[in-house]
């Protein structure tokens, strides 16, 4: 398949999953809370992928990168309750999990314990 | 999507198509039509790696396996929700979602090592071993719902497990 670049967001078209993780967790967040109603998607796309993918990302990024695992981790809350909300009735199992894990990648996004790869002093958060 | 000259608006979030690279089955397992490719082939790598290092135990129901050794299982099984794939060889495999190490970041392909499957989801067990509830959720497979239906339903009957609800 040819792809293209739309010019209003850089992504390519059709927008993968691939091409959204490259963002980065803080361009990621701003296009998942402001999808361009234009947005055109890979069939391979889907919110559920991108949210897993992420949830993986958060996990692996913190053994690492506590602070950075925390941004991805925003990321992650906001897609699994982006999924709750659009969830139908019927889906009770499905809405039960995505709500807990909505509120684990919460969690986990306001308790970083510090930013490790910051260029901060280290007695930075002396008080 | 048009239903029975009926429009019906599903929102985009859901994954509502099945997989677009699915692939026919000439003698597809319980009836199954179409395997199903891991979409995200790319990560496996990733997922793998954490899936080692967070230890996860995955349990496997066979309707070739004794009686007994069903019991057992169900009794490891019961009162929690599980991620579980079917294989194109018909094995259930299951992961339990509480357990994890990294809950919300266990993938479908951490249990098929990304090899394809029939079926996808989660699964949920009530405290009398009986399968109260499953779905066809999973989004690094994207299972059609009609063959999950039919594939989870002949796994757990052939196996001996009650469905209930």
């Amino acid at each position: 398949m040819e792809r293209q670049s739309d010019t209003s967001t850089g992504l390519p078209t059709p927008i993968t999953v691939e091409a959204l993780i490259a963002l980065g967790p803080d361009r990621l967040l701003d296009f998942v809370e402001h999808t361009p109603h234009n947005s055109v998607f890979d069939p391979a796309f889907s919110w559920l992928l991108l949210a897993e993918v992420v949830g993986v990302r958060v996990a692996f990024m913190s053994k690492t990168d506590e602070f950075a695992a925390s941004r991805w981790a925003k990321v992650a809350a906001e897609l699994y309750q982006g999924l709750v909300e659009c969830c139908p009735p019927e889906e009770e199992l499905a809405r039960s999990i995505w709500t807990r894990a909505a509120a684990s990648f919460r969690q986990q996004a306001t308790s970083p314990r510090f930013p490790q790869s910051s260029n901060l002093p280290s007695d930075a958060h002396a008080v | 999507m048009k239903e029975q000259g009926v429009t019906v608006i599903v929102s985009p979030r859901l994954p509502v198509d099945s997989n677009p690279d699915a692939f026919p089955l000439e003698d597809g397992l319980y009836g199954a039509r179409f395997g199903y490719p891991n979409l995200m082939p790319n990560q496996l790598h990733t997922e793998l790696a954490l899936a080692s290092a967070s230890n996860l135990t995955i349990r496997v129901l066979d309707e070739t396996l004794e009686p007994e050794t069903i019991q057992a299982l169900l009794q490891d099984l019961k009162g929690a929700e599980w991620l579980y794939v079917v294989l194109l060889d018909g094995r259930m495999l299951l992961a339990s979602i509480a357990l994890a190490k990294s809950p919300f970041a266990t993938t479908h392909t951490m249990l098929s090592l990304g090899e394809p499957v029939i079926a996808a989801g989660h699964l949920r067990f009530d405290q009398n071993c009986q399968v109260v509830a499953y779905n066809h959720m999973s989004g690094h497979y994207r299972p059609e719902k009609r063959q999950t239906d039919e594939v989870v339903q002949a796994v757990l009957t052939l196996s001996g497990v009650l469905m209930t609800g």
